[in-house]
């Protein structure tokens, strides 16, 4: 393992970071066509490269190709299936299906890579809010968060069979 | 669809953020613990990974929860404290790279170290403003250039285009 070298370097114990380029390479950069920082909650990128962005003041799901060109926008601000409240996280799986947590709703969309719906379930029904979602190679889903108890809330993890 | 719930080993108040690892696992971590657990996909619990960080500063209760309007006064208060924010899984050629990804706001906005799955680190607290979001199949990794801290959220900064960095490890990293 590399060594440490951290220091505190004022009166603030500032720690002394590595560099960026100690670890990383820049390869290139890319513009989201018209998407400004503040309107970007999560992110998402399927096997093909193209680029998922929630847009949380839209309420809906931004489809960039490589270049960062728009390619669709999909979702709609709402309650119930394929719909969103509060677009919270978003992640794909293997076959580049996207899934959104919608935070108000507890709710998760299930949306192809084109942005067509495919199916929603809601995960509220013991009290869980979550927050963080995951799914693995074989399709199972899980979902991050808390479940308020006794004054104290207990982190779980649900997984959802596909 | 049929529901299967596991309760983590955890009982602190926070976020949490998880992650799959290469091997059939799981990885979660909290925004108030500077480690990594991970999980078998069943919800069994396997391992507690990583280590504390030499710039990691333990989580307090603010005296009252506002942030002085001052961004550099609200940097410095900020900055008493290490949140651990995400936790990003990426494709190497020796199965996954496990970056967390710590808000320090000072000297920069966040500190990541990289772990191989097995907990062994590889390098760590390298500092960055930009914000590792994502990372696609390959091994590609996405930073937010002009990611927004607490204290920006309200500024116009949110209003700059949204920008993205492509990066790569670095391979030596990698072969370590």
């Amino acid at each position: 393992m590399l060594c440490l070298f951290l220091a505190a370097c004022n009166g603030d114990h500032l720690p002394t970071l590595r560099s960026f380029e100690s670890a990383f390479v820049v390869t290139d950069e890319l513009m989201l066509h018209n998407m400004k920082v503040g309107e970007a909650t999560a992110y998402t990128v399927d096997s093909q490269g193209m680029i998922y962005v929630i847009d949380k003041a839209r309420k809906h799901i931004k489809k960039f190709d490589h270049k960062g060109n728009l390619v669709v926008t999909f979702g709609s601000p709402g309650n119930g299936p394929g719909l969103f409240v509060l677009p919270w996280v978003i992640t794909c799986d293997m076959n580049d299906n996207i899934y959104v947590l919608d935070l108000s709703q507890s709710r998760v969309n299930i949306f192809d890579s084109g942005g067509g719906f495919l199916r929603s379930f809601i995960f509220s029904s013991v009290g869980f809010s979550g927050i963080a979602i995951a799914v693995s190679d074989s399709g199972e889903i899980y979902i991050g968060g808390e479940k308020p108890q006794n004054d104290r809330s207990s982190l779980m993890i649900h997984k959802f069979d596909h | 669809m049929d529901e299967n719930v596991r309760r983590l080993d955890l009982s602190i108040v926070g976020g949490v953020r998880i992650a799959m690892g290469s091997n059939n696992n799981l990885f979660a971590v909290q925004e108030v613990n500077p480690m990594f657990f991970e999980f078998t996909l069943s919800g069994e619990y396997l391992n507690k990974l990583g280590g504390i960080p030499s710039f990691y500063k333990e989580p307090f209760k603010f005296p009252k929860f506002t942030y002085p309007k001052d961004k550099l006064q609200a940097t410095k208060l900020l900055g008493k404290f290490t949140q651990l924010t995400n936790i990003i899984t990426v494709p190497s050629s020796q199965g996954k790279l496990v970056m967390l990804i710590y808000a320090v706001h000072a000297p920069s906005k966040f500190a990541i170290d990289v772990y191989k799955e097995n907990g062994e680190c590889l390098i760590d607290s390298i500092g960055t403003d930009q914000a590792l979001i994502m990372a696609d199949r390959l091994g590609k990794m996405y930073f937010n250039k002009h990611a927004l801290d607490y204290t920006e959220i309200g500024s116009e900064r949110r209003n700059a285009p949204l920008i993205l960095s492509r990066c790569a490890v670095l391979p030596a990293l990698e072969k370590e």
